[in-house]
Order: C-alpha cells, then sequence, then structure tokens
C-alpha cells in the first residue's frame, strides 16, 4: 500500500511539473524568435540546446535536494520528522490556493506571476540568444523562477524515492524518471513549431487552457497534502 | 518611453513574418502596406503612446494576417 502511496505522491509531483507554463512559455518565444531570425537548421539546434539547458538545471536542483535529504534522513531521524512533514504540508496547501488565485496575473494574456523585470529579462534573452551557449543558459534560467512551486516538490519526491528504495532497491531509477518527463512536453512543443505551428498557435492554447491549469495545479497539489495527511503521519 | 524607428518596426516585423512561415515576398507588401496606413492614421495624433502604436499596427496586420496581428500584439502578454 505504501508503495502505490509513493508512487501516487511522484505521479502526482510529475504532474504538476509538466504543467507548470513558465519554461514551455519562453520556449515557444525562444522557437518564434529562432525560426524567425535564423535558417531552420540552426534554429533546431538552438532549441534543442535551450531544452538541455532547462533539463540540467532542473537535474541538478533535484539531484542536490535528493542528496540533502538523503543526508537530513539519516543525520536527523532519531529527532523524528513529524515537523519537517507538517512544514511541507503548510507549503503544499499554500502552493496549492497561489496557483489557483496567483499563479497568472489578472488581465488578458497568461503572463505570470514573475516579477516583470524577470519576464522582461527573460524575453530580452529569447529575443537575442545567438549561440548554442545562449540557448542553453536561458533554458537553465527559465526554469528558476519556478523553483517555489517545484522545489518542496523535490524534497518530497527525494523522500518517497529513498522510503520505496529502502524496500524496493530499483526504485532510485525513478530518480531518472523524474528528471525526464517533465521535459516530454518541451519536446513536443519543438515538434509541433517543427511541423509549421507557430507562436500565435502556442500562445491562443495557453490562454484557452489558462483555467483549466491553474485548477489542475490546485487540484494536485491538494490530492498530494491529502496523501500526505492520510498516509504518513 | 521610446522613440521608434521604422527601421526597428520593420525588423521586428520581418523576424515575426518569418517565425509564422509568411513568405518574404508578401511579408514585405504587408510590412510596407500596414506602416503606410498606420502613418496615415496617427499622422494628427499629438501625442502617440506605445499602446497606441501597437494598436494600430496589429489592426492594420489583421487585414493580412490573423496570426502575425496576433503574435505583435500579444508577444509581451504570453510570460
Amino acid at each position: 500500500m505504501s508503495v502505490f502511496i509513493s508512487l501516487g505522491i511522484i505521479v502526482l509531483s510529475i504532474l504538476i511539473m509538466t504543467f507548470l507554463t513558465l519554461t514551455s512559455g519562453v520556449f515557444a518565444l525562444f522557437n518564434h524568435y529562432a525560426y524567425g531570425k535564423y535558417s531552420r537548421k540552426k534554429a533546431e539546434t538552438l532549441t534543442f540546446y535551450y531544452i538541455l539547458g532547462s533539463e540540467t538545471m532542473s537535474s541538478c536542483v533535484f539531484l542536490s535536494v535528493y542528496l540533502l535529504v538523503a543526508i537530513a534522513v539519516a543525520d536527523l531521524s532519531h529527532l523524528g520528522t513529524n515537523i519537517m512533514t507538517w512544514i511541507l504540508l503548510g507549503i503544499i496547501i499554500a502552493l496549492a490556493f497561489i496557483s489557483l488565485f496567483f499563479y497568472y496575473r489578472h488581465g488578458p494574456g497568461t503572463r505570470l506571476f514573475i516579477p516583470r523585470t524577470v519576464a522582461n529579462s527573460l524575453l530580452h534573452h529569447a529575443k537575442t540568444a545567438k549561440t548554442r551557449s545562449d540557448a542553453f543558459t536561458l533554458g537553465a534560467l527559465s526554469s528558476t523562477p519556478e523553483l517555489i512551486f517545484t522545489l518542496p516538490l523535490y524534497i518530497i519526491t527525494s523522500a518517497e524515492i529513498l522510503q520505496l528504495s529502502t524496500t524496493h532497491p530499483g526504485s532510485s531509477l525513478l530518480t531518472v524518471f523524474y528528471i525526464v518527463v517533465p521535459t516530454i512536453p518541451l519536446f513536443i512543443e519543438r515538434w509541433r513549431f517543427h511541423l509549421g505551428h507557430n507562436l500565435a498557435d502556442a500562445a491562443r492554447s495557453r490562454i484557452h487552457n489558462k483555467n483549466f491549469t491553474r485548477f489542475f495545479l490546485c487540484l494536485n497539489y491538494f490530492l498530494i497534502a491529502f496523501l500526505i495527511i492520510s498516509f504518513r503521519f | 518611453m521610446h522613440s521608434y524607428n521604422e527601421a526597428e518596426i520593420r525588423r521586428i516585423l520581418k523576424i515575426d513574418a518569418k517565425a509564422i512561415g509568411i513568405p518574404s515576398g508578401a511579408a514585405e507588401v504587408f510590412i510596407e502596406r500596414t506602416l503606410k496606413a498606420v502613418k496615415q492614421t496617427l499622422k494628427n495624433k499629438k501625442i502617440i503612446t506605445d499602446n497606441d502604436l501597437e494598436r494600430a499596427i496589429a489592426k492594420e496586420l489583421k487585414k493580412y494576417n490573423a496570426d502575425f496581428a496576433y503574435v505583435y500584439e500579444n508577444r509581451d502578454k504570453i510570460i
């Protein structure tokens, strides 16, 4: 039963990460400018490096958190982990409300919660990125503002994977799964741009799915909180 | 507040047109006609804001290609 709960929490966490829209929004903008300024081949190379940058940053952060959680669980287990669980639970419930009411700004379009200076900086870099290293850096940078949504998930997922790996040694491979799956939407979007879709299609799709996204994120955070309350205390 | 120059607006519009897949010849025609119409529309205005200019360009672009106009108008509303 505990295996299924852990897997459930990990899957819900992956779903949240795939539905967060900042990285894919910056990617759509970068795709647009790359196709508009460079040859098709160069644009496809640059967009690949963007995904690589995003993936590398997410992996580094997640694996660092995984290591820290492993050390914390080993060193602090005598103190009991209930207080940490309560804190994380509070953060998850807060994120559920934040994702429902504050993830998108009020007004037209799909402007996000991030400060306008950060958004304008990302937009500027998306417009001016020329080389593979620029694209890689942009990909890495675009995932950092959403750390407030993803960092608690990394901690919880790390704890669940560590717990699973005590009884099922192969479960450490879930870390690979957790890192790779959230980049699939970026590859899908890259493929759509390759087939001829454009920024207008991506933007309209984001607007069309705006309410669904915020409710879905909120629901998933609440489900994670429910599973923690029901099975982890 | 920015000062706009026509060459910069043309460059931006050409990038958008190429990204959307509008052939370069057609894009040149659309951009030329759009800028001509926008100059006509705004020539009597004493003060032209960023939004006025953007809206005027988007309104003219809509006559030629809806995606082109949409991207021009909404690019800063995506993130």
